[in-house]
């Protein structure tokens, strides 16, 4: 019997005695997790994993839970509503006094349809944990056959595990078979792990996972989140696994050279495409790049990123058309192309400009790190063209991204390890890629303010660049001129006591041009002894911020990218109100500056307040020890950001 | 009409004419009179036609067909090429046909492709149920096309042949039709002789006239659309358009039988009565009487949760068995209040459902008979004589004690505030008993925040908040049951308007389920300015006050609804400031009148210390449809006067120098007088910027 047929008769066993389960016999609760109560916890959320298992292997995944429960808010630890059809449910609350309550009873499974379609119907066994309290604690375990076997011939498939859960876990075992059809990868996250191997298993078992959740300015990939992904590749790629990580990330780029390189129809209406937007390009190999990125905005359209209005005019023999991404004489001929086409296509014309570009193969940092051990083609989110010229930092170019400053880097692949491929060897290393400087991306706000008896009138308008830049016009580029306006002076109209009566969308699909704002309106003001002027009504925070942060911090700092802020306001002082300006506020430390002054000038028409704000985050990440550092910095953003001038009415 | 205008109606009518036939035959029409005209404002869609027709088949069956069609008129409308239908699940509601047309202004026709049908669960963390919901999406809708759907549900409600409908929605409607009828089909044995039909239409006025009470059939041309701009709205079935309707069928077996409120009354009754017997939940412990019922109030508070678990239809209105309840430790309203009666009975009392309405609008005096009027379900318990309890309702059937067991706090004797002014129907074998909850009943909701600051050297604010809440108070005892302390300190940033650059410590909380009347935090805080210069006065920070009121109309924007303010819990507010010098208040006293509050504040110097005192009551206010204009401007006036109130009261100015007064031993300050006006600071003596 070969292994396929082996496997696969094992998970029809395994399947045959699931369903005819015998009553777990559950291990004894040691006295000491009775003394357990809520304030001796960790992490203040009334319970906590005392055990989980995983043990996974071709046939089966097996879960094993026992849940110390101390409060109501606890009990949510147990709630674990969703298992697959096919998946063996059991468990039990035990009570204080040694009672217990197991999971016997049907009525607490229920099967539901959570999907249906024409072609589909995916239901799922729904747990309704019975008999919770606030002292107890509940074993679960539940197991569920799987079919690596088949899906390893298929040469696809894929699982992952997240092992922290929203309580902390005081023993997390992971069990994997020894023997598989799957690759794997397990990632500690930096926690002590003990890994032990047996002829059949290898178990990894690490102590005290804290619990992952939602904590701003971070990243999950970063967070201490132990984690286990199944997989299986194709039988090519996966032979190379099996001769080391050199040998798997070589034959990768192999891949992927050909993927962009080989193959590629080319004809006369291709050579005619290529001749006419090659002419008259720059010198120099960056500006070149640059110009040629920018010219295939023009004339290529990128169907990934069509506006509606693109959208509605394609007839519908368009819009079924098939793509073929290494088809340039297709593509000449259409004026059309997806991302990968629009890519191949300009790795092609650079070459036959005389550039030969290194090609970056990256990771979205949010949905995970690099790992160079985790043998897994799936890593790699992305790539990007990297262009070098003698005395001159390297530039990074995405001609995918439509409508973007051509040398923006999405934040998202900055500062994260990658493969860098030189196109003209095929050699390749890894390399971090750097992140793009604070002055890259910028938002500048200018207001003029007009203080009615209780209004404030202004008008503001507001340029971007970089991240910015592109950022703003993803929000509107598939609208139509008309919408992009309407969009903004709703987005500008938050609050019910504003008033937005003109707003204008600018370049908003224009690669060569940065988007800009203008937009005029007011805001009802409730006015008194003082008055209080707010100088940039429509600036939001330079950061997104909480309303609280914790004290204590275990996970990196991540922030979204590095930046640039300014806002200018200027109104003149309303008659019967006196204002001397504002002393200056300027604070800074590692993670950058904010500086706010407010200060009174003479104007053509009387007195006048100027104030300026300006906000500079240069960090773009920082170890968890910098915590009450960059707290520090967002309360000065915060402080900063949302002042106020109080004028005083004069006695 | 000039000769021209002719021509160019004649030629659009045959363009129209020609450009319509890929829609279904009831769409041609409306599509075609759609074309000549223009909708109200400025909308992104337009709802040409929406017509449903509700045909009862016999055994309780009803069959739903909706036939919809929209011309998209913006970008943003193209979310009108989705269609959304809402199910029960299980076998109570199945969708038997649904058909989609694309007609896209360039005349091509785009049908449904079942591909683009799916069906998700709606169910969430806080419910388990098999709830569905259904949706389908045309593909290649542009702006100008025109939308077309035609949808048939099958649906055995299991309550009976029922159901209601809203009519207004976020777009305009040209027309809106309803009909019921009764279908027999040509394979259908079932008669639907005898049944009746019964169409109720709520709140019409003043949108529209007011249909004939034996109308089986509505239409209403040109609907406005709903206004996106508008909050502090009354609830939608209390102001909105909306339309109930069942069919009587007198031989579908254990229907509701909606004749009068008696016959819903006694049917409600019958059903809890099946379900719970007398039943021993918990160990009395030898208590008789009303100790009895507070142990087991006392113990269901502690053990159980509230949870809506609605996995099959049905058990939206039957509640679970009372030692199903118990064993699962959780249940919602029907559950927890049937557990309690079975309790109450096993204690020797006699207890009955009671349906009620919390949140989401109140029931009405002429109500029509059906469940929709409800929304929860709690208990009352027969007394033989009064016990003293304000929950107690005295009525021709008896007194009878009201009790809600999803509230996690509240004593026996009180209801929480969802109850405040409501009406509820106390169900028993003889009938139904309208009663309105006792005003006394509800448990006063109040916040006290105690301030005590000192100013430190460097200009901080450094002290201790403590926060008292009674009754629904600000919520936070509600938030340290769900959330835990972390929750409680992170809802201190807003709760306690701590401005940036604050630090703060929770103490450790009292347990949420201690029993006890109040909850109380204490907050150790440090600000960074105790006060903020503003030229020659200062203000001090506003830690701990009332919310400020939000504007609750688009400025510029004319009213459509009316309008409806809740009220809010009691405050008051006591703060000590330890300052570094001298400061007098510069409103020493004074009270902010208005339809929606009253405030009283007192300010007082002693030496380097102000007292001061802010209290207020909060009032609900209503403005009908005629005086909505008005309900807008005093709500306006109501949140401009707070703020600007607030700005006096927390003003300070350096005091006057008291008159030729003894070095050593200084008079007490004289008290300052409502009308003082402070006198300019001297900038040599104390600094410009507390920073």
């Amino acid at each position: 019997m070969n292994r396929f047929l082996a496997s696969a008769f094992l998970g029809l066993a395994l399947l045959g005695t699931l369903a005819g389960a015998a009553p777990v016999k559950w291990p004894p609760i040691p006295a000491d997790v009775w003394a357990m109560t809520e304030a001796s916890l960790p992490g203040g959320v009334g319970a906590v994993n005392l055990s989980r298992r995983l043990r996974v292997s071709d046939t089966s995944a097996l879960n094993e839970f026992r849940i110390r429960i101390c409060s109501q808010r606890g009990r949510r630890a147990a709630e674990f509503t969703s298992f697959g059809p096919e998946a063996v449910v059991a468990g039990r609350v035990v009570y204080r006094d040694g009672t217990e309550l197991a999971f016997d009873s049907e009525k607490d499974f229920h099967l539901k349809t959570s999907l249906a379609t024409r072609d589909e119907e995916v239901k799922e066994r729904v747990l309704v944990p019975p008999g919770l309290t606030d002292d107890c604690v509940v074993d679960l375990r539940w197991e569920a056959p799987r079919y690596w076997a088949s899906w390893a011939k298929l040469g696809r498939g894929r699982e992952s595990w997240d092992l922290a859960s929203t309580y902390p876990t005081q023993i997390l075992t992971v069990e994997i078979g020894q023997r598989n059809w799957f690759d794997w990868f397990f990632s500690s996250a930096g926690l002590g792990c003990l890994p032990v191997s047996t002829p059949d298993w290898k178990v990894l078992t690490i102590k005290d996972v804290p619990a992952s959740t939602e904590v701003p300015f971070s990243l999950k990939a970063t967070r201490n989140s132990p984690f286990l992904k199944l997989y299986v590749q194709g039988e090519l790629i996966r032979a190379a696994s099996r001769q080391g990580t050199n040998a798997f990330w070589k034959k990768v780029v192999e891949l992927y050279r050909d993927y962009f390189t080989k193959d590629l129809k080319m004809g006369s209406r291709y050579r005619a495409f290529s001749e006419d937007i090659r002419r008259d390009l720059p010198a120099g190999h960056q500006a070149l790049a640059q110009e040629l990125a920018l010219r295939i905005q023009s004339k290529v359209l990128n169907l990934q990123r069509l506006s509606l209005e693109e959208q509605s005019r394609r007839t519908r023999k368009q819009a079924e058309e098939e793509i073929e991404m290494k088809d340039l004489e297709a593509l000449a001929k259409r004026g059309t192309a997806n991302g990968p086409g629009i890519f191949v296509l300009f790795l092609q014309l650079l070459k036959e400009a005389g550039v030969k570009p290194k090609v970056l193969l990256v990771v979205d940092r949010d949905k995970g790190v690099f790992h160079r051990e985790e043998k897994n083609i799936n890593q790699i989110d992305d790539y990007l063209v990297s262009v070098e010229e003698p005395g001159k930092p390297p530039i990074h170019l995405d001609p995918t991204m439509r409508f973007a400053p051509p040398t923006l880097v999405h934040p998202d692949y900055q500062g994260t390890p990658c493969i860098e491929v030189d196109t003209a060897s095929w050699a390749s290393r890894f390399v971090d890629l750097p992140y793009q400087e604070a002055s890259t991306n910028r938002r500048r706000d200018t207001y003029r303010l007009e203080l009615l008896p209780d209004q404030d009138r202004f008008t503001l308008e507001a340029d971007f660049r970089g991240y910015d830049d592109y950022r703003w016009k993803v929000r509107f580029m598939n609208l139509e001129p008309r919408e992009q306006d309407r969009k903004l002076r709703e987005q500008l109209e938050v609050r019910l006591d504003t008033l937005v009566d003109k707003a204008q969308v600018l370049h908003a699909t224009d690669p060569r041009t940065p988007i800009q704002w203008k937009a005029s309106g007011r805001i009802d003001r409730a006015v008194g002894r003082h008055r209080r002027v707010d100088p940039f009504p429509m600036t939001p925070l330079a950061l997104p911020l909480p309303d609280a942060l914790s004290e204590m911090r275990s996970e990196f700092i991540v922030l979204p990218y590095r930046l640039e802020r300014e806002a200018v306001s200027r109104f003149r002082l309303p008659a019967g109100y006196s204002w001397k300006g504002a002393p200056p506020y300027q604070r800074s430390n590692e993670f950058g500056s904010v500086s706010l002054t407010a200060v009174r000038e003479d104007g053509p028409d009387g007195p006048e307040g100027v104030a300026t704000l300006q906000v500079k985050v240069v960090r773009a990440m920082a170890n968890p020890g910098r915590w009450n550092a960059f707290k520090e910095f967002l309360g000065w953003i915060r402080e900063a950001g949302s002042a106020q001038l109080i004028l005083e009415k004069n006695p | 009409m000039t000769a021209r205008s002719l021509l160019f109606v004649f030629l659009a009518t045959a363009l129209a004419a020609q450009n319509v036939r890929g829609l279904p035959d009831w769409a041609g029409p409306h599509a075609l009179r759609g074309a000549a005209d223009q909708p109200p404002g400025d909308p992104d869609a337009w709802v040409l036609l929406d017509r449903t027709e509700f045909a009862y088949r016999g055994d309780g069956e009803i069959r739903k067909r909706n036939f919809r069609l929209v011309r998209i008129l913006t970008e943003r409308g193209l979310d009108q090429g989705g269609y959304v239908i809402h199910g029960l699940g299980g076998a109570s509601s199945r969708i038997k046909s649904l058909k989609g047309w694309n007609l896209r202004p360039d005349g091509e026709t785009v049908k449904l492709d079942r591909s683009f049908v799916l069906t998700v669960d709606t169910a969430d963390s806080a419910r388990y149920s098999k709830d569905t919901t259904t949706i389908a999406a045309l593909s290649r809708v542009v702006k100008g096309s025109l939308v077309a759907f035609e949808s048939e549900e099958v649906i055995t409600h299991p309550l009976g042949p029922l159901d209601i409908t809203y009519i207004l929605e976020s777009s305009p409607i040209r027309r809106w039709e309803l009909a019921m009828v009764k279908s027999v089909g040509w394979f259908t044995a079932t008669s639907t002789e005898g049944v009746g039909l019964r169409l109720e239409a709520r709140h019409f006025a003043p949108l529209f006239p007011q249909p004939d009470a034996r109308a089986t059939s509505l239409a209403l041309d040109d609907l406005p659309a709903l206004p996106r701009h508008e909050s502090g709205l009354p609830a939608a079935r209390n102001a909105l358009p909306w339309v109930a309707l069942a069919f009587s069928d007198p031989v579908v077996p254990n229907a509701i039988d909606l004749t009068s409120w008696d016959t819903y009354a006694k049917w409600t009754h019958a059903t809890y009565e099946s379900r719970t017997r007398p039943f021993t939940a918990v160990d009395l412990a030898g208590a008789t009487g009303l100790d009895a019922l507070r142990a087991i109030r006392r113990w269901m508070q502690r053990e159980l949760t509230y949870k809506q678990v609605y996995l099959t239809p049905d058990r939206g209105w039957v509640p679970g068995a009372p030692e199903d309840v118990r064993r699962a430790r959780f249940g919602d309203c029907k559950d927890l209040a049937g557990l309690f009666m079975a309790a109450a009975r096993g204690a020797g009392f006699t207890a009955v459902p009671v349906n009620a309405r919390i949140a989401d609008g109140a029931i009405e005096q002429d109500e029509p008979v059906g469940p929709f009027a409800f929304n929860h379900v709690i208990a009352a318990i027969r007394l033989d004589k009064s016990e003293g309890l304000p929950a107690e309702v005295a009525t021709p059937q008896g007194r009878f004690l009201l009790v809600d067991l999803t509230e996690p706090f509240t004593p026996l004797g009180r209801l929480g505030e969802a109850h405040r002014g409501r009406w509820v129907l106390i169900c028993t074998d003889q009938g139904g008993i309208w009663a309105p909850v006792p005003g006394e009943a509800i448990v006063p909701s109040k916040v006290e925040v105690l301030l005590d600051g000192t100013e430190t050297d460097a200009g901080a604010l450094k002290g201790t908040l403590t926060v008292t809440e009674t009754g629904e108070g600000a919520g936070l005892r509600r938030l340290a049951l769900s959330g835990g302390a972390r929750a409680v300190r992170d809802r201190c940033a807003t709760f306690l308007d701590l401005p940036a650059g604050s630090r703060w410590d929770l103490a450790p909380l009292p347990d949420p389920k201690d029993g006890q009347d109040a909850f109380r935090i204490k907050v150790d805080f440090q600000v960074p300015a105790a006060l903020e210069a503003t030229g020659t006065e200062w203000l001090l920070p506003r830690l701990g006050l009332p919310p400020s009121p939000a504007s609750i109309q688009r400025l510029g924007e004319p009213r459509r609804l009316p309008v409806f303010l809740a009220g809010g819990p009691a405050w008051d507010w006591h703060a000590t400031f330890r300052l570094r010098a001298p400061r007098a208040p510069a409103l020493p006293g004074g009270n902010l009148e208005t339809p929606m509050r009253s405030l009283r504040f007192a300010a007082e110097r002693k030496g380097d210390t102000l007292e001061c005192r802010l209290s207020q009551i909060r009032r609900e206010a209503a403005y009908p449809y005629e005086r909505r204009e008005e309900g807008v401007e005093a709500q306006r006036s109501d949140w401009k006067r707070f703020q600007t109130f607030l700005d006096e009261a927390l003003t300070v100015t350096v005091p006057p120098a008291p008159a030729a007064a003894p070095a050593r031993t200084p008079d007490p300050p004289a008290p300052a007088k409502p009308g003082d006006r402070p006198k300019p600071a001297k900038a040599k003596k104390w600094p410009a910027s507390p920073r």
